[in-house]
């Protein structure tokens, strides 16, 4: 069966899996039922973490182990370089986990992605997860449950609470997207949606966005042309303007990024917005009847 | 951050661009010494990190080196668009026979780096860029690609203008638009650009915003953003957490942005005030939570505070340790409301309901947590 980014045929490779957190966050990966292949650090070769594998290079995993996508923990200031590797590897998926990479850096593997039709996720984000498949990425398999609901949101923590919420709420998931917070972001809330509209197994859709940007209004276009339910919540509506909020991208600029002209452009649209996390079941109930 | 001009003009002439002679000054006679040095006439800039300065009063011509010696007396030890002036920059003051604005920007909304040029620059362009956005040109470049002086050129002859040596312009901007890629610039803005009467381009301002997380690999710039700080903030940036003091008295801890901002919301919903905003970002481990604790309770206004937790990458055991041993340090019976969920979540709830003061919260709705923090203040 068709699923939203993940599915049966996907082989992941990850890189920087002999850093701590690459070695951890393996473990629960594999745990979830994620097919991980291999491992790529460079010097590495020919050790083994939690079972896979560890190559030199991300080629060497393809070659060997046929991986077509990868998660990577490797450190913002070498990640670029990572991600470049894994686009000219021929990998058709690649979740960036890691934090506080350079905004230029960003635009260059957003840049090289698009040229090579590659998607990449994130940098600074919880990745994908899909219930009954896996997840690349940091997600706690614990809260998630097989379902009707897709979820894209910048928030890694927030979307954890939005879909601990639905869970206790009856409404399982088909798949949950972490675009990541920073202000530039290789995949937009657009790109996901897309996804969702055109997965037969999706019938409604939670939108989890912030102050800052223009993404969410950007978002709100496309919305107005689903035919699926959508519920957005916008968090920052109190937050001061001027100051930034621990994502790099959660700042709200002169004229801009502010949260009512967002929750404004959603409605408009079409979606209904939630005030709280604990408000959107009873508004996707409401519509999906 | 915010570069401030002086170190700003200095890093952008390391790439052949041309600034004016001049120096800072933090005392009145030393602005005057600056001012004598470089002929009388000269030009007095407060070094704030804002924009709007001119308009403000913070940019003065001065025709000899008395009036240097008044205006930085003026601007010195005061006040401008709310920032304590302390430095001022003294320039040889520059015979301008044309403005105009250029600006590099990383435009985050298309991953595009875009150039700008406009031709009626000085202090009014951003009026004049509400009202006539033909009256600014823009390029789009693709990021971390080499930009020939030829395409500036062509780019710039569209512009159909008399008496400038587009060449020599085309070549100033590959300058800057090399120049911001080297130091992480979100923002590499000139207004103006003087054409000076012997037709050389001086760069008379220039506002330079580099990314923090480009920090890593710009040195100089490091050490000038941690000496900027407040000492709060410095212990939050040696903690790794996001920091940003607020005027409330509600202190909070959440573990992701989003999050974080959430539980502001319904703070604010309920008519609480928060002190900060605290984002200990994805890296929890006892030292940080204890650090983040102490940070958030110091100042004594602080009555209450709120931390909320959610371990995806986090082990919360280690979360819960460093609220205990931060427990230990901090004065007067203050209630800290604490819902913490996640990976080992119950050995978490167990270790910290044995804590006077602190009342855990077990369900998945910030909600509950922020009502019974607004019950225990009320």
């Amino acid at each position: 069966m068709a699923t939203v980014l993940l599915n049966q045929e996907t082989r992941a490779v990850v890189q920087g899996i002999t850093g701590q957190v690459g070695q951890a966050q393996t473990h629960w990966m594999l745990e979830a039922g994620t097919r991980l292949v291999a491992g790529v650090t460079p010097g590495r070769h020919g050790q083994q973490v939690e079972g896979l594998p560890v190559y030199d290079t991300v080629a060497e995993a393809v070659q060997e182990k046929e991986a077509n996508a990868s998660v990577i923990f490797v450190p913002a200031a070498f990640a670029r370089d990572a991600a470049f590797e894994a686009i000219d590897a021929g990998l058709r998926l690649i979740v960036i986990v890691t934090e506080h990479i350079p905004m230029r850096d960003t635009m260059e593997i957003k840049t090289r992605a698009r040229i090579a039709g590659t998607t990449v996720i994130g940098p600074n984000c919880p990745g994908i997860f899909v219930p009954g498949v896996g997840k690349l990425g940091i997600m706690p398999a614990s809260i998630f449950r097989k379902g009707s609901i897709g979820i894209v949101g910048r928030s890694a923590t927030l979307s954890y609470e939005v879909i601990a919420n639905l869970t206790e709420a009856g409404l399982g998931q088909t798949a949950t997207v972490g675009i990541g917070g920073d202000p530039v972001v290789c995949t937009e809330f657009t790109q996901v949606l897309k996804l969702f509209e055109a997965d037969t197994a999706t019938k409604g859709v939670v939108l989890v966005g912030e102050i800052g940007g223009s993404a969410e209004e950007q978002a709100a276009e496309f919305i107005a042309t689903m035919t699926k339910v959508v519920v957005a919540l916008i968090a920052g509506r109190a937050v001061p303007p001027g100051r930034r909020f621990g994502h790099a991208g959660a700042i709200v600029r002169a004229g801009g990024g502010g949260a009512q002209q967002k929750i404004e452009a959603l409605y408009k649209a079409g979606a209904s917005i939630a005030n709280t996390p604990s408000e959107i079941p009873a508004l996707l109930k409401a519509r999906l009847g | 951050m915010i570069v401030p001009e002086d170190q700003a003009k200095r890093l952008v002439a390391r790439c052949g661009l041309q600034t004016p002679p001049g120096r800072v000054a933090q005392m009145p006679d030393e602005a005057a010494a600056i001012a004598h040095e470089l002929g009388g006439v000269s030009v007095v800039k407060a070094l704030i990190p804002v924009g709007g300065r001119g308009k403000a009063g913070g940019v003065k011509v001065c025709g000899s080196v008395e009036a240097v010696r008044d205006a930085a007396r003026a601007l010195l030890g005061h006040e401008l668009l709310g920032h304590p002036v302390t430095r001022v920059l003294v320039e040889k003051a520059m015979p301008i026979a044309q403005e105009i604005y250029a600006g590099v920007v990383a435009n985050s909304a298309t991953g595009m780096i875009d150039l700008m040029v406009s031709f009626s620059g000085g202090v009014e362009i951003e009026s004049t860029a509400q009202h006539d956005r033909k009256a600014i040109l823009r390029m789009a470049v693709e990021p971390g690609s080499v930009l020939p002086v030829h395409r500036v050129y062509s780019w710039l002859r569209q512009a159909n203008v008399e008496r400038v040596d587009l060449a020599a312009l085309a070549d100033v901007l590959v300058k800057l638009y090399r120049a911001s890629a080297d130091l992480d610039a979100i923002l590499l803005e000139i207004n103006p650009l003087a054409i000076i009467q012997d037709g050389s381009l001086v760069l008379l301002d220039c506002k330079l915003e580099v990314d923090d997380n480009g920090l890593i690999r710009q040195p100089g710039l490091a050490e000038l953003y941690q000496a900027s700080l407040s000492p709060r903030e410095r212990r939050a940036r040696e903690l790794g957490v996001s920091f940003v003091p607020l005027d409330g008295d509600i202190g909070v801890i959440a573990s992701g942005a989003g999050l974080g901002m959430a539980t502001l919301d319904l703070l604010k919903q309920k008519g609480l005030s928060p002190a900060d905003f605290l984002d200990t970002g994805g890296g929890i481990s006892e030292p940080l939570v204890k650090g983040a604790l102490e940070l958030i309770m110091e100042p004594q206004e602080v009555r209450a505070a709120i931390i909320n937790l959610y371990g995806g990458i986090n082990r919360m055991l280690e979360a819960s340790k460093g609220i205990v041993a931060a427990l230990k340090n901090i004065r007067g019976n203050r209630p800290i409301v604490i819902k913490i969920l996640g990976n080992q979540q119950e050995e978490a709830w167990a270790m910290l309901e044995r804590e006077p003061n602190v009342h855990v919260i077990r369900v998945v709705q910030t909600e509950a947590a922020v009502a019974k923090l607004a019950e225990l203040v009320k």
